[in-house]
């Protein structure tokens, strides 16, 4: 990837004739110099403009170029009205290609949103033979659509923008104004900090992280992205896992049976050690859902191999097994009552747990709280947050309960841990908790199915008795079809929960290949080309920082954030507040020159320039700035372009840069002059 | 199956380790002065009776005495649910506060800010994601806490 700037053109037409600028720009290091308020800024702005950047200046649609470019020019003292005006860029990529680029200012016939391209040098070696395009800029679609002058421009560097999302859950390309802060400072807003004049207006999620992510080419996105779609699929593997296991309940419930060896949640562990499988409370003992099916087919068949007696003839039997059925339905209410109880003894349990766990979170928030007052604490310098008593200067437990010497107390932190520990511990005796009054549940159900079982039974026993001797007997009757029926019944359910085990074998199976392919994606996203390419940058800002006579905190103690990219401090204080003004354009220095230098050894998609507007900020050492001259000099020898707008004297710039070649443009008095 | 000799078996070095007690973190010096700056910051003129410290700090604290409060706020309670509790470690909390100059006594058992103290609230009001949920009630009850306001919650008793 590479963006060179060839010339920039300023075009003012007034009543009195045309004024304007040419700046031809070579590789290396491009000082341009002039006294203040005499348009260096105004170059920077205009390339900003013409690029169709003025995004990360301004959120409004204004033109961000002075006056003498929107409204009066001044030539030797008097005011000049601009009728029109326009600026010219003209642009290098890394294949040689070469772009030519107009954009209105102010016109009476143009949009200010129409650029002009062509498709040569134009400006450089004009000829009516380059092909001509106009494209939109700072309208919705500009990045994409083909008529979209940045993703024309996008496709001239070579970037291919990502799809990043953004904070209304949509995505959207991430765009060049939120790239370009990497490259290039505006005066306005650029010095205040890395990336400050990177629009937040997009609404785009950690807009910050995922520019400097695109520039360095890390492969973290791509790994955040995969990441992301394995926690969708796990997702989706859950529901589908849960519908399965309702539906097995379902099945166990309706026939009146008991679900054993699933959990409702997706395991690895399949084949389970112990099959899974629907019980049936047979009165005495639970049955399988094979032992009771063979049961009721035995039956089936003894009472088949028996003509049906007349009521009369069944009478003795009838009773015994009204006896039977009797006896059986106290048993099983009884069972139930008993669960019932247990479920209500559980129910305190899990309610018990609920009262625990409300404690500790508010104690775990609670010494958050701590953590974070006794950071503010020791700005305050409390002794108190030392453990240091106030009054008497010894040594003081941390707590407020009677000081008593033998006593150690856990340090705040380690609380925390001890904290999380309990949290985690009652987190999973509630969910056992929750598993036990579910299981008790289920049995319960079965119970009462089989007491209304039975009492079914005995209704048909009651009117056997009390029918007409001669029929047949509607005891024995009922009792065959219900037999049948229950056949048919356990058959269906049989055939059902044998396809849901196959389904089941199959999530089970894809549980398992995403798992495994979450554990191979790197914990931090971070590939081991990523943490390399940033602990070269580190290196290279490091080595800067030293040189810059960075002092506000030791540079060794500087590091780049494998979290934010950005540099941050080994105590992890932000280094926005702690620095002062000039380390703080030091840091910016080392790390816009540190993005630019990595792309030499490294692949990134870094554009290979930087853009400062008077680097030379606050009331920074002259030391210090010839250092970061020397430094950006060197830009030369890798086919890269630093500009650098400067009031300083000309002489002292030629002194400080000695032999080393750069190049140097400046102009006496106003930029704009009477060009015809 | 042979006999162990338990006593053989375990004729090894002991080693005891104390472990250190876990504390509440209300019961943490540090919050617990947090807490008091944020009363006197809430409390009439910045200032309060050690009673009325009292009340506030037992209000404040747990879910039930918060619901407590502002419902006898309101004027409607059970009252047997709002039984103030006078803790010893809140007093100590004001020893300390007062040791590193965050507050200082003025006659009749009342204490008030210092500049110090008033700077210390300052940043911890300044930081929304600090003592957030004891904010919360704080901000939750009508203008500042007076006298009246404690003697009221203490005195229900006689009233009633």
């Amino acid at each position: 990837m590479s963006l060179q700037f060839r010339q920039l053109q300023l075009r003012a037409v007034t009543a009195k004739g045309v004024y304007g600028a040419t700046l031809a720009f070579e590789k290396g290091l491009v000082v341009v110099r002039a006294g203040n308020s005499s348009g260096k800024s105004t170059c920077v702005q205009s390339i900003i403009y013409a690029l169709g950047l003025e995004g990360m200046i301004s959120k409004k649609h204004s033109v961000p170029l002075p006056h003498c470019m929107t409204e009066r020019l001044e030539d030797r003292g008097t005011e000049i009205i601009v009728l029109e005006s326009s600026v010219l860029l003209e642009i290098e990529n890394q294949k040689g290609e070469v772009l030519s680029i107009q954009r209105p200012v102010k016109s009476t016939s143009r949009d200010t949103h129409l650029v002009s391209t062509w498709d040569g040098p134009a400006l450089t070696s004009p000829s009516n033979t380059y092909l001509q395009r106009d494209y939109f800029v700072r309208y919705e679609g500009a990045a994409q659509r083909e008529r979209g002058f940045h993703h024309r421009l996008a496709s001239f560097l070579g970037w291919e923008l990502p799809d990043v999302p953004h904070y209304d859950e949509s995505t959207g390309p991430l765009y060049l104004e939120c790239i370009f802060p990497l490259a290039m400072i505006e005066q306005k807003h650029g010095w205040s900090g890395i990336q400050a004049s990177i629009p937040v207006h997009y609404g785009i999620r950690e807009v910050g992280k995922r520019s400097t992510e695109f520039l360095l080419a890390l492969d973290a996105y791509k790994n955040s992205i995969a990441r992301q779609e394995l926690n969708d699929v796990k997702e989706n593997i859950k529901r589908d896992w849960q519908v399965i296991f309702n539906g097995c309940q379902n099945l166990a419930r309706a026939a009146g049976g008991v679900l054993q060896g699933l959990a409702a949640e997706p395991t690895t562990d399949w084949p389970r050690g112990v099959s899974p499988q629907i019980v049936f409370f047979g009165g005495v003992k639970w049955l399988s859902l094979t032992e009771e099916l063979a049961e009721k087919e035995e039956q089936l068949k003894n009472e088949q191999s028996e003509e049906i007696q007349l009521a009369g003839e069944a009478a003795n039997q009838v009773k015994i097994a009204l006896e039977k059925a009797y006896e059986a339905l106290r048993t099983t209410e009884l069972l139930a009552n008993r669960l019932m109880q247990e479920l209500g003894a559980e129910r305190a349990q899990v309610d018990s747990i609920d009262q625990r766990l409300e404690a500790l979170k508010e104690d775990l928030y609670r010494h958050k709280d701590v953590q974070r007052l006794q950071r503010l604490g020791s700005e305050e310098a409390l002794e108190i947050s030392k453990d240091i008593c106030p009054t008497c200067h010894q040594a003081v437990t941390d707590s407020l309960l009677p000081q008593d010497k033998r006593q150690t107390i856990m340090s705040v932190e380690e609380n925390l841990d001890f904290i999380e520990g309990q949290l985690r511990t009652f987190e999973s005796m509630r969910a056992d908790a929750e598993r036990v009054q579910e299981a008790k549940r289920q049995q319960v159900n079965a119970f009462v199915s089989r007491a209304d079982e039975l009492r079914t039974e005995i209704r048909a026993h009651k009117t056997t008795l009390t029918s007409s001797s001669r029929l047949p007997s509607i005891s024995a009757l009922r009792q065959r079809m219900v037999v049948e029926d229950r056949i048919t019944k356990l058959r269906s359910v049989e055939e059902d929960f044998r396809r849901a085990l196959e389904q089941f074998r199959q999530a089970s199976e894809l549980w398992r290949i995403t798992l495994e392919k979450i554990r191979a994606l790197p914990s931090d996203d971070l590939s081991q080309n990523d943490k390399q390419k940033l602990s070269q940058l580190q290196d290279i800002v490091v080595d800067q920082l030293h040189k810059y006579e960075f002092s506000s905190v030791s540079p060794r103690s500087i590091s780049i954030s494998s979290e934010t990219y950005k540099p941050i401090h080994e105590d992890g204080f932000d280094l926005g507040f702690d620095l002062s003004a000039t380390d703080m354009i030091r840091l910016i220095w080392s790390y816009l020159v540190g993005l630019l230098e990595l792309t030499r050894s490294r692949q990134t998609d870094h554009p290979g320039f930087l853009i400062f507007d008077e680097p030379r900020q606050h009331e920074m050492s002259p030391t210090s700035y010839a250092e970061f001259l020397r430094r950006v000099a060197n830009s030369r020898d890798h086919n890269q372009q630093v500009i650098v707008t400067s009031s300083g004297q000309e002489t002292s710039i030629k002194e400080i840069l000695g032999n080393v070649p750069f190049q140097l443009i400046g102009f006496p008095g106003k930029i704009l002059t009477r060009l015809a | 199956m042979p006999k162990i000799d338990f006593l053989q078996a375990f004729d090894v070095r002991f080693d005891f380790i104390e472990r250190p007690d876990t504390t509440p973190a209300d019961f943490r010096p540090l919050w617990r002065m947090a807490l008091l700056v944020l009363i006197l910051d809430k409390c009439w003129g910045q200032r309060a009776s050690i009673g009325q410290v009292h009340v506030l700090n037992w209000a404040i604290r747990t879910k039930q005495s918060r619901d407590a409060f502002l419902s006898f706020q309101k004027g409607s309670v059970s009252y047997e649910r709002a039984i103030v509790r006078f803790e010893p470690s809140l007093n100590r909390a004001i020893d300390f506060a007062f040791g590193e100059g965050l507050i200082r006594k003025r006659a009749n058992d009342v204490i008030e800010m210092t500049i110090k103290g008033r700077a210390w609230a300052d940043k911890i009001l300044n930081s929304p994601e600090l003592l957030s949920e004891e904010r919360g009630f704080l901000t939750g009850i009508k203008g500042k806490i007076t006298q009246q306001t404690a003697d009221a919650v203490l005195n229900w008793e006689l009233k009633a």
